[in-house]
This record gives C-alpha cells, sequence and structure tokens, in this order.
C-alpha cells in the first residue's frame, strides 16, 4: 500500500492529537476524587440524576457523610428512578436512593433487602427508608390563570389545551396521577374522567422535564408536578408567580425511599449511609437541592418551604391493586387517545 | 478474497454486537400480543414515512440553495444544528412557531425540523459530487434549471434520494420523545414500547423482541426497496442549473427556527446560572472536565465511524452483505447502552468509550445508508477495471477506492461526532455520572434549569460544529486531489 | 484460437446461452447485436464480473474462466471508458502497469511507447477529469495494453464519441491491436465497427448466438 503522504498523515495526526488531548484533559480534570481511592473501598450508591448532579444534593451529602465517618462515597447515575432496578439488574450497588412507593414492590419481589427499621418516621415500610417527599400537585403561575380547585375542576372551559401531564408509561409522576386519578374515581369511572379531560390537555410529556419545561415555557398554563416546585422559582428565579393548586379533596404523595440491597458489599457502612439521609444535616441539603419535602417536619420551619400551602394527604388504597393490573391499565390508557 | 470477507464479518459482528451481548445475558425473547404490535408497528411506519417524504422533499429544496454556497461551511453546520439538540427543546421550538402542534402532522412538523437540515446538506454533497458535471453540460446545451433537475438530475440521484429516505425512515421510525409529546397516548411507537417494556413492565425478553423485530422491519423494507441506480462521479463543485439562491430559505428555516427557540431563553439562562442559588459554582468548576469529555467522545466516535467506513470499504459487500448494510438499524439507545454496560464494568474515561462505541454502532449503518454506499457503488466500475487489470485488492483499495472516498470518509466521520455532541439518551444510560455537556444539559432540564439547559446546548452546538469542521478539513485535505 | 463454451445464466426475465464461441488469436472478433441482446453479460463473464457453473474459456490449452480476474490477464476498456478521475493520465496507465507487476525501467519504456503510438504526449500529465473526450478514450486504450494482457476486450468502445471521431478512434484500436499483436473481443452495437475491424462477426440476440 502507498505510504501516506505528509499533509495527510498531519491531519490524521491532528485528528488524533484532539482526541488524545482531550482524553487527557478529561482524566486530568477528573480530579483526584476519581482515583486516590480504589474503587473496591468507596461505598457505591446507585441514584437518579438530579440526586448524583454536581448541584444536587449528593456529592453534598456524600462529603458531609465522609466528613463524619471517613467512608468515601461512589455516586452512581441510575439516569431517571425508574431505571434504578434496571441498572441493580447490572452492576451491585451497596445503597439504592430514589425507589418511590410504586416501584418498592417490584424492588421487593426482585431481590433482598437488608431491613431498615425506622420506628416512628413517618411513610416508614421497614425494608426501605423514606428520605424525602412531595405531594403531586398542578403547578400555575398567579394572574396566568385561576388555579383547579379539585380533579374534576380540570375539566372546566378555562383549562381547554392549558394542562401539561406526564404520560404514565414513560415517567413516575404520570403513573402516579393515572393511579391517583383510578383510585379515587374507580377504573372504570377514572377512564371516562380521562377521556372528558382531553380537551384541558396541552401536552403528554415523556418525561417530568418534558411536562415542566412546556410549562415553563409559557406554552401550557398548568403543569402536574409537586407542591414543592414553586419553591425554587421564589429562591432561585425570585419570580414568587408560581404557586400550587391546593385540592379540597387532597394530594397523593411521592415518598423517596433509600435501600440497602442483601448484596452489598460493605453493609454496615450503607446502612450508616442510608439513616445519614434522616439526619436533620442530610435533610436539610435534600429539601434545598432536591426541592422535595424532608420527612423531618422541623427542618422547613423558617424556609420558604415552610411557606408552602398545607394540604391534606391522601393514601392511594387500592395501590397494590392498581399495580397488579399495570400493563391492562396502561394499554386502556393508550387507547384512550388523549 | 479472505481478507475482504474478514473485514465483513468483523463490521457484521460489531453491528450485531449488542443484540448478542444482550441474548447472552437474556436468552429468551417473546414479543408482546400480535395485534398490538401490529398497531404500533403501524402507526410507527406511517409517521416515519410521512416525516422522511416531508424532510426529503424540503432538504432537496434547501440543498439548492446550499449549492449557491459552495465551499461555505456556515450554512451547512447551521442546517445540521437540530441534530445535536434535545428533543424537548426541539418541541418548544416547534411550539414557538406552531402553538397547538398536536397529532400526526404536528409529528411530521418537529420530524422535519430536526432532520430536513440534513437532507439538504447530503443531497447538496450529492448534487456536486454526482451531477455537477453532467449539469455544466446541460447548462452550455441551454436546459433549463426545471428540465434538468426533473430529467438530468433526479433520475441519477433518485436511487441516492430513496436510500436518504430510507434514512430519515429509520431515525424517525426509532423516534421516542416527539411522537410522545405531540402525538399524544395513541401515538406509540416502537421506540415507547421498548422503553415502557424496559421501565415499566418490567421485560427484557419483550423490548428484546420488539427491538429485533424494529431491526428485522427496517431490514425488509430496505430490501423491499431493492435496487440501486449508479451515477458517474463528476467534480465537487456547484453549477448554474443546480443552485437555486432562494431554496437556502428550505435548509435553514428549519435549523433557524430551532436555533432562534434556544437564542430567546438565553438571557433566562444567564440569570438562572448566575443568579441567587444558581448552580453554577456547582457545575462551573466541572465543565472543563465535560467539554473534555464531550470532545473526546465525539473526536473517537467520528474517528471510529470513519475506520467502521473504511472496512466497510474494504469488505465492498455485496449481495446479502449489501443489503444487509443498507437496512441494518442498531437496537434503541437505550438497548445498546445496557449491551454496553454489560460489556466490561469501567467507569471514567472508559465509558466514554463506551459512549463512543455505542454512537458508532448506531451511527455506522445510518451513515453508511445515507452517503456511503452509494459512494462505494458509484466506483464499482473503476473497481471492475482495475480487477480486470491485474490489481490485487490492497492495491485496488488503497490506490482507487480510498482516494476518491476520504472527503466522504471524513464528512459522515464529523456527522457522527457532531451527533456524539448532542447525544443523551445514551450516554444517559453508560454513563454513571454527567461525563459530557449534552448529559449536563439533560440533568439541568430535569431540574428546573430550562434557561441555562439552553445555554449549555448552545455550547453544545458550538463544540459539534468545531468538531465537525476539523473533519470536514480533514476531508478536504485527504479528498482534495480527487476533486480538484 | 480460444474457446468460451457453456456461457449459461438466467436473468429471471433473461436468459443467455452461449454454448460454444470461438475467438480468434489474431484480429478482432466482434460480438454484435442490438442493445438488450446479451453482448454485455457476455463480457462480463470474460472479465469475470460475474460467474456460471459449466463455463470454460480454454485460451492456449488454459482454461481462463477457472483463474482469479487480476489472472486472467485480460486489457478490458468499458463503454464508460471508467479512468480514475484523481489520477493524471499517466498514473491511470501507470497504474495498469504497477498492478501487472512490471519493473519501472520496462513500464516507462512501454509508456513512452504507447504514447507515441496513441498521440498521448500532451495529455499524460492532466488530470483525468480534464481530458477530453478522445483522449479519455486513448488512455484507456493504453492503460489496458501496457500490461501486454492475452486478449483485449472491447466493450462499445466508441460509443461515447461524436461520428466525426469515431472513424479516427477505430484506426487507432487497429494500429494498438497490430503494433501489439494481441486479438480483441470487440462487443458492438454499431455496424460501423465491424466493417472498419472485425475480422471475424458473431450476432447474438436475446442471448443466443445466432
Amino acid at each position: 500500500m502507498a505510504p501516506l503522504p505528509p499533509t495527510r498523515l498531519f491531519w490524521l495526526a491532528a485528528l488524533g492529537a484532539s482526541a488524545g488531548f482531550a482524553l487527557a484533559a478529561y482524566v486530568f480534570l477528573s480530579g483526584p476524587g476519581e482515583d486516590a481511592v480504589g474503587a473496591g473501598e468507596r461505598l457505591k450508591v446507585l441514584a437518579y440524576s438530579s440526586f448524583v448532579n454536581s448541584w444536587g444534593p449528593g456529592p453534598e451529602i456524600a462529603a458531609r457523610f465522609a466528613e463524619r465517618t471517613g467512608v468515601q462515597v461512589e455516586l452512581r447515575d441510575a439516569e431517571d428512578a425508574g431505571l434504578l432496578l434496571r441498572k441493580l439488574e447490572l452492576f451491585p450497588a451497596d445503597v439504592v436512593v430514589g425507589l418511590d412507593q410504586l416501584l418498592l414492590p417490584e424492588a421487593k419481589s426482585a431481590r433482598a433487602w437488608k431491613p431498615l427499621e425506622a420506628g416512628g418516621v413517618r411513610f416508614a415500610d421497614g425494608t426501605f427508608l423514606p428520605f424525602d417527599w412531595g405531594p403531586l400537585a398542578f403547578i400555575y403561575r398567579d394572574g396566568e390563570i385561576k388555579p383547579p380547585s379539585d380533579l374534576d375542576d380540570l375539566l372546566d372551559d378555562r383549562f381547554e389545551s392549558a394542562v401539561a401531564i406526564q404520560d404514565p408509561r414513560a415517567s413516575s409522576p404520570g403513573l402516579q396521577f393515572l393511579f391517583w386519578v383510578l383510585d379515587r374515581k374507580g377504573v372504570d369511572a377514572g377512564f371516562e374522567f380521562l377521556r372528558a379531560l382531553k380537551p384541558s390537555i396541552h401536552t403528554l410529556g415523556s418525561s417530568w422535564s418534558t411536562t415542566y419545561g412546556v410549562f415553563q415555557d409559557g406554552q401550557a398554563g398548568l403543569a402536574l408536578s409537586y407542591l414543592t416546585s414553586p419553591v425554587y422559582h421564589w429562591t432561585h428565579e425570585n419570580d414568587r408567580r408560581y404557586r400550587a393548586a391546593v385540592f379540597a379533596e387532597g394530594h397523593p404523595a411521592q415518598v423517596e425511599y433509600v435501600g440497602v440491597p442483601e448484596t452489598c458489599r460493605k453493609c454496615a457502612e450503607a446502612e450508616l449511609f442510608a439513616r445519614f439521609l434522616l439526619e436533620p444535616e442530610a435533610q436539610r441539603i435534600l429539601m434545598t437541592k432536591n426541592f422535595m419535602l424532608p420527612i423531618l417536619d422541623e427542618v422547613r420551619e423558617g424556609t420558604e418551604f415552610g411557606r408552602l400551602p398545607a394540604v391534606r394527604i391522601v393514601e392511594l388504597a387500592s395501590l397494590e391493586a392498581l399495580l397488579r393490573d399495570r400493563e391492562a391499565l396502561l394499554r386502556r390508557w393508550r387507547e384512550l387517545g388523549l | 478474497m479472505i481478507g475482504r470477507r474478514l473485514a465483513f464479518a468483523s463490521v457484521f459482528i460489531c453491528l450485531l454486537s449488542p443484540f448478542l451481548i444482550l441474548f447472552v445475558r437474556f436468552p429468551t425473547w417473546s414479543p408482546p400480543p400480535a395485534s398490538e404490535l401490529a398497531a404500533v408497528f403501524g402507526f410507527t411506519a406511517l409517521q416515519a414515512a410521512l416525516s422522511a417524504l416531508a424532510s426529503v422533499l424540503i432538504g432537496s429544496i434547501g440543498a439548492l440553495g446550499l449549492m449557491a454556497y459552495p465551499g461555505r461551511a456556515w450554512p451547512r453546520m447551521v442546517a445540521l444544528a437540530p441534530n445535536a439538540v434535545p428533543a424537548l427543546l426541539v418541541i418548544l421550538a416547534a411550539m414557538n412557531v406552531w402553538p397547538g402542534i398536536r397529532g400526526l402532522a404536528g409529528i411530521v412538523f418537529a420530524h422535519v425540523l430536526l432532520n430536513a437540515g440534513l437532507v439538504a446538506v447530503s443531497v447538496a454533497a450529492l448534487l456536486a459530487t454526482r451531477v455537477a458535471g453532467l449539469a455544466d453540460l446541460a447548462y452550455i446545451e441551454g436546459a433549463t434549471r426545471r428540465s434538468f433537475l426533473a430529467r438530468g438530475a433526479l433520475p441519477l440521484i433518485s436511487g441516492d434520494l430513496a436510500r436518504l429516505f430510507l434514512f430519515v425512515f429509520a431515525l424517525c421510525f426509532s423516534s421516542f420523545a416527539v411522537p410522545l409529546v405531540i402525538g399524544g397516548s395513541r401515538a406509540t411507537t416502537v421506540e415507547v414500547l421498548i422503553y415502557e417494556q424496559i421501565r415499566v413492565a418490567p421485560d427484557w425478553s419483550a423490548a428484546l423482541a420488539v427491538a429485533a423485530l424494529q431491526t428485522l422491519a427496517i431490514l425488509a423494507l430496505s430490501l423491499l426497496a431493492g435496487g440501486t441506480a449508479r451515477s458517474p462521479i463528476g467534480a465537487a463543485r456547484g453549477s448554474p442549473l443546480l443552485e437555486w439562491r432562494p431554496g437556502v430559505a428550505f435548509a435553514l428555516a428549519p435549523a433557524a427556527i430551532v436555533v432562534a427557540g434556544l437564542v430567546v431563553r438565553l438571557p433566562q439562562g444567564l440569570a438562572q446560572g448566575l443568579g441567587p442559588g444558581g448552580p453554577w459554582p456547582g457545575f462551573g468548576g466541572e465543565l472543563p472536565r465535560l467539554l473534555a469529555g464531550s470532545a473526546f467522545t465525539a473526536t473517537l466516535s467520528g474517528i471510529l465511524c470513519m475506520a467502521g467506513l473504511v472496512l466497510i470499504a474494504f469488505a465492498r459487500p455485496r449481495g446479502w452483505g449489501r443489503r444487509f448494510l443498507l437496512g441494518f438499524v442498531a437496537p434503541s439507545s437505550a438497548l445498546t447502552g445496557f449491551a454496553l454496560l454489560l460489556l466490561w464494568r469501567d467507569t471514567g474515561w472508559a465509558s466514554l468509550v463506551k459512549i463512543a462505541v455505542g454512537i458508532t454502532l448506531i451511527s455506522l449503518p445510518a451513515f453508511h445508508r445515507l452517503r456511503w454506499d452509494g459512494a462505494l457503488d458509484a466506483l464499482s466500475g473503476q473497481v471492475a477495471v482495475a480487477r480486470a487489470l491485474g490489481a490485487s485488492e490492497p492495491r485496488i483499495f488503497a490506490r482507487v477506492m480510498m482516494p476518491q472516498l476520504w472527503g466522504t470518509c471524513a464528512f459522515l466521520g464529523g456527522l457522527s461526532a457532531f451527533w456524539a455532541w448532542g447525544d443523551f439518551a445514551l450516554s444517559a444510560v453508560v454513563g454513571e455520572r454527567a461525563l459530557t455537556l449534552a448529559m449536563l444539559a439533560h440533568g439541568l432540564l430535569g431540574s428546573y434549569r430550562l434557561g441555562l439547559a439552553t445555554l449549555v446546548v448552545c455550547a453544545v452546538l458550538i463544540g459539534g460544529s468545531l468538531n465537525f469542521a476539523l473533519f470536514w478539513g480533514v476531508g478536504r485535505v485527504f479528498g482534495s486531489r480527487a476533486q480538484t | 484460437m480460444s474457446l468460451v463454451r457453456g456461457l449459461k445464466h438466467d436473468y429471471g426475465d433473461f436468459k443467455l446461452d452461449v454454448p460454444e464461441w470461438e475467438i480468434l488469436d489474431r484480429g478482432v472478433t466482434a460480438l454484435w447485436g442490438p442493445s438488450g441482446s446479451g453482448k454485455t453479460s457476455v463480457f462480463r463473464f470474460l472479465i469475470g464480473l460475474e460467474a456460471c457453473r459449466g463455463f470454460s474459456w480454454d485460451f492456449k490449452g488454459e482454461d481462463l474462466a477457472r483463474l482469479p480476474v487480476p489472472a486472467r490477464r485480460l486489457g478490458v476498456v468499458f463503454q464508460s471508458l471508467e479512468l480514475f478521475p484523481h489520477m493524471t493520465a499517466r498514473e491511470n496507465i501507470a497504474f495498469a502497469a504497477d498492478a501487472r507487476g512490471i519493473a519501472a525501467g520496462e513500464a516507462r519504456a512501454r509508456l513512452a511507447e504507447l504514447s507515441l503510438l496513441l498521440d498521448l504526449d500532451q495529455a499524460l500529465d492532466r488530470r483525468a477529469t480534464l481530458l477530453s473526450g478522445g483522449e479519455r478514450q486513448r488512455v484507456a486504450l493504453a492503460r489496458a495494453v501496457i500490461g501486454k494482457p492475452r486478449i483485449l476486450l472491447l466493450d462499445e468502445p466508441f460509443s461515447a464519441l461524436d461520428v466525426d471521431r469515431r472513424a479516427e478512434a477505430r484506426k487507432l484500436v487497429e494500429r494498438v491491436i497490430e503494433a501489439e499483436r494481441i486479438p480483441a473481443v470487440l462487443i458492438t452495437h454499431d455496424r460501423g465497427d465491424l466493417d472498419a475491424l472485425a475480422v471475424k462477426v458473431t450476432e447474438i440476440r436475446e442471448g443466443r448466438i445466432v
């Protein structure tokens, strides 16, 4: 084969060098944290992205935990809470952060977990420890639209093509909303309600961020999110128009749990980390960086979270049956043609 | 001959590797009920076909506009921009110009925003290299633009346009967020079904069966599409009959809509980044690392893509091998990502390598379909002569084929790099923390920071464009002898 | 004399069936027929772009059909000429010499010889894309014969030229064949080619020799 002329060699080298330089920069800038402690010695914590991100609660909590216990934590990103269990199948972790009530039954049936007793703690489960929670609520901008007073009010003409909700097939809050409606109204009447909701729907988002993005952009007037969402806009954007609509009938809550799989390698440290999330120090970080309510009520006193409206929390009585029939219910959802 | 077979076998195995790895881990695959599948595949195919048709039509008109600016890189880069923008921002941009966007027409509109620019760039390159010579002749003989395009250019590149259609069709076939958000609950695409099976059901056997069916469906379609056209190679340049300045609006309008959607949100982004409690202190220090991560992943994926294309060129597959490459689509980003996760369990920079490999596995068959097969086909006559004259395979490859292919090869490598800058679907599965700027943007979208995410996306676009330009430059230097 | 036997292939909508065909050892053997008659298919089998069972080509005791394409040692000129556009005329011709493993000194001498014969001096250092139609044709011819092939195969070699230039081109081909003393197979639909060049004419229609 003929040798390459020098100009071409130069360009090939330039391509290789840019890749090499970028890699070197990456390794250099990854900092000592990446390699200072051997991977085997670190506590592996699997969590969803917004926990792991640098502006999320994970890194600060990990740093405080290391200060307190000397145990280094390696945070692993599972992207979405719904993928936590899938990633856990592939990668062993010592701690799993971010399972919600809808995922707990599957988590328990899929594998064994170390019991984490937490006597007297709200939403305690016996196997998993709750670390934060948030009532599902519709968020609106004050002065832009009169907020709904309950689920039925969403059918009102003033919400024509104004509501952004998540698709339950792709998103946790979407599934929560579907179950909320079906639990509250019964399955058949619930689907009738959803059919009637069609004119009000602006967007069925593929994820929370899609739905909330459409709302934030001003395209939709109302978005299904959490009661706590306005706090972000109050504190970070100094925009107090954002409010959560309070439903007299109550709101279901999403509770986030931490668990320790039976297959843990650093089990004692894992349990220590799980319990650390319930300490006021960690609870404060979780609240302000995850924009969710702390399990310890006293933590929110004197903060913007303390100014959120009080809402009645409803338990989904038929949750177990709904979870069992999930696939059939999702098929019916698809047939609704929303 | 053995060398060629070996080269093809290695490409074949690499492309199938996600399926093979997942098969080892999850050996039983059982699809959901046929009635459900039929409905999902039917809708997916319908929206993909309409989207591809509209994109090819609008992109082809746009190409005549790009031809009026030969040798200028920036209109081409602008046209490519939507391909590296997160779907949400494309959807928001679509909503800006079409407030009540819904249904099938809405899906097609958003897909055109995403793909028309890429089609325009590809058709422009096609016209420049394959039709320009003939156009000059026709121009001298007094042909009008319309008659030349209809009777001269179209028959020459109809096979390539069919390949482009198939390329966009395959992209839209595996589209996820656009059909779901704009189409509503009935708009279940195959990709939504796969995601639902992994995430909600959870049922790996069904997810894998659906992914395999998706690949087979597109393969079958490409077999049906069949025949390929052969066209002469001309000089890479413009020609009066192939230039239509107003057409540039068709190439750039989709990108302009998307880019304008980004620009209007920039002040909000700055405020979110630097304002009270903004996350700047949190990730500001990480930016150089993420920038390096993106640059490495993208450059490596461009290089790997080029290496794959060179291997295919050496293999010169014919018969079923060629048909396989023309019709193959990688399993969804999520499944390819999970397969790579199973491959080896490293973190840090090794994850970057995995992302680059994953993007190559997805982009290689797409780009082969887009331009590479046509480029190889155009050389078949020369290869036949060279063989008959007694040249060995390595000599034909090195002296006849590659000098004429470097330009296209580097162009496609650059496209792969550009895709890699914008990818988060695969990176999010493979990466165990934010490794690239696109992953950062994705994370910001998931935590109220829409404006700041837009800012990062702009950085992604600039980085992607520069990287594309680097590959383009390589292509121009390497291909210059063949084209001047 | 070389003998082609058992050339049979079913393309579905078209059948090629040439049980036997003699090619002369000297001068031009022409295969003549209208378009679609199967001429180009025969050409593709001869140079090895296609293969079929039972096909043999006995050339001085050797079965060329059994040899791999490069080992058949043929010189070919395609209808589309297929010059390598990224190379100069000189590089195009030298490529064939290299491919046949002709030593550099000998290749240079052959190139000078052919250049004189085909009047290529002015064109040698121009890129193939910048050559005129006639020059392209002469370069293709020089490229085909520089490696001293057993036999020269020409597929409609004059169809790209306008009528005025064809006579001149035919003369050039005749001159080359005589100077190089190689037998040639000419595939054509043009009776003018037959009158000017052919020593023997075989007619083909609907895939069969008539």
